[in-house]
């Protein structure tokens, strides 16, 4: 029997023929740890992974690299996904990594997405759950770290933008696994003793792991039953927590929570001088409202040009007496003639007191106002008598035995009077 | 929750504003209202000015102590 002498190469062919037909081969999933890792200049890596007593070799070629998010290092503990095959020119096996991953984290970001998933559907992040922060809170409380740099920056933040206030810091765990159960106590507590107004909740920047706390079903529970209106303020600008979602307020960093928390008094300040400003501007149209109203009044016919309404009633009266005096006998016209007069007088009386009444109206205004001044209308070369201290306004008013006192721009003048011709027969 | 004063000054002058922007007083009422919202306007200027620093205090299990800003 001549015995058939195979290849090297034909050797590594077949083997790796029958590692790359299997199915179990061509896609494992490994937990592992990195060691001997390299970065090839062309950027594939070329690591080892190997657990408490074996290993194997490993490649990751530069185009799946892409995806990876992190930067993988000697002792890293990692979960990988890929196919085993053989190398023929070497004749070795290795492992071809598709993806990989830490350890870890892959749970973490699975748990972190299946609660927001659950929170989300029983309507922990709703809109109409929101409750609103108050516009100046008179204390603010803080749960986080008492050591740490946030609650630093949000006292100074505060400190610089409303003074007037007051910070209760709610000392809590805030990494750790005992971190979840620290803060829910603590919100539970700022609810019972109702002694802040506004919670502002979070911590600094750190790894995912460090955050965990404020992606627990328990913390957003608590930020979910305060009556308390609810800031998150946890890490940095990037990193999303259930406790952002869930809170009132989302704010970027525990700084971003300070800003949101209370306004900038030098804007209040603004406020207060716009209302001023208001305040004045509304005075001024209301004045310049009731002037032009005046205006108004003073310019009517009866306070212009009074003597035309009794011009208009004696016209009406003449005419009267005319019609009468064609139609009827004398004694008649005379009866007739008394009740005119009656009728007349009454006119008369009515209308100064309607002329008074307008008067006074008319004398009020300029008092409220303090816009006019008699001084004036003298300048304009009118003048007022008076007889005994007393304006006289009528011609009837005045008595031919006494002094008359003449008041005019720059003085009075006492005269006597030579002779009275008045258009009046009373 | 208690107001600060502060805040319950603020919207008092606000209402005051509106109120005199309605136009619908009398002069004196106008100038009653001026007045006063002026002086509230004062007091809110005087009270964002004078304030000092921001009280801050810890809840320690014993109540409330003096937080240690250092």
């Amino acid at each position: 029997m001549v015995r058939q002498y195979l290849t090297v190469t034909a050797l590594n062919r077949y083997l790796k023929y029958k590692f790359d037909n299997d199915q179990e081969l061509s896609s494992i999933l490994l937990k592992a740890e990195i060691s001997n890792f390299k970065r090839h200049s062309r950027g594939h890596l070329y690591l080892t992974l190997k657990d408490d007593t074996s290993q194997v070799s490993a490649i990751m070629f530069v185009s799946n690299t892409k995806v990876l998010n992190f930067n993988p290092k000697d002792g890293d503990k990692v979960i990988v996904e890929g196919y085993v095959s053989i190398y023929e020119a070497y004749g070795t096996y290795q492992i071809y990594i598709q993806k990989m991953d830490l350890d870890g984290v892959g749970d973490l970001y699975l748990a972190y997405e299946k609660l927001k998933d659950d929170l989300s559907k029983k309507g922990y992040f709703a809109e109409e759950h929101k409750q609103k922060l108050p516009c100046f809170p008179k204390t603010v409380g803080v749960i986080t770290s008492p050591t740490g740099a946030a609650v630093r920056d949000i006292i100074n933040v505060i400190n610089n933008r409303f003074p007037m206030t007051s910070i209760i810091v709610y000392p809590a765990l805030v990494q750790g696994v005992n971190a979840k159960e620290s803060i829910k106590l603590q919100i539970e507590k700022a609810n019972q003793q109702g002694l802040v107004d506004v919670l502002i909740i979070g911590r600094g920047g750190g790894s995912i792991e460090d955050l965990w706390a404020f992606n627990e079903e328990i913390v957003a529970r608590a930020i979910y039953d305060s009556k308390i209106p609810v800031i998150s303020a946890v890490g940095h600008e990037t990193d999303f927590t259930i406790s952002d979602f869930v809170s009132d307020v989302r704010a970027s960093t525990p700084s971003h929570a300070a800003e949101l928390v209370v306004k900038n008094y030098r804007d209040v300040i603004g406020e207060i001088l716009t209302y001023q400003e208001r305040l004045e501007l509304a005075l001024l149209n209301l004045y310049n409202n009731y002037l032009k109203h005046y205006k108004q009044i003073v310019n009517r016919n009866v306070l212009k040009n009074p003597m035309r309404l009794i011009q208009t009633k004696e016209l009406a009266y003449a005419n009267l007496l005319d019609r009468l005096s064609m139609v009827s006998p004398v004694n008649i016209i005379n009866n007739k003639k008394e009740k005119v007069d009656i009728l007349i007088k009454q006119i008369r009386s009515e209308f100064k007191y309607l002329l008074k009444d307008r008067q006074n109206t008319y004398q009020n205004l300029i008092e409220k106002l303090e816009l006019t001044n008699p001084l004036n209308i003298m300048k304009k070369g009118y003048a007022i008598v008076k007889q005994d201290g007393m304006i006289k306004k009528h011609y009837t008013e005045i008595l031919k035995d006494k002094d008359l006192v003449i008041a005019l721009n720059g003085g009075e003048v006492t005269t006597k009077i030579i002779a009275m011709e008045g258009e009046h027969n009373e | 929750m208690s107001k600060l004063s502060f805040e319950e000054n603020l919207e008092k002058l606000e209402v005051l504003v509106k109120k005199l922007e309605s136009g619908e007083n009398s002069l004196d009422e106008a100038v009653k209202l001026y007045q006063e919202g002026i002086s509230l306007a004062k007091i809110c200027h005087e009270e964002l000015k004078n304030a000092e620093e921001v009280i801050v205090k810890l809840m320690d299990s014993e109540g409330l102590v003096d937080f240690n800003k250092e």
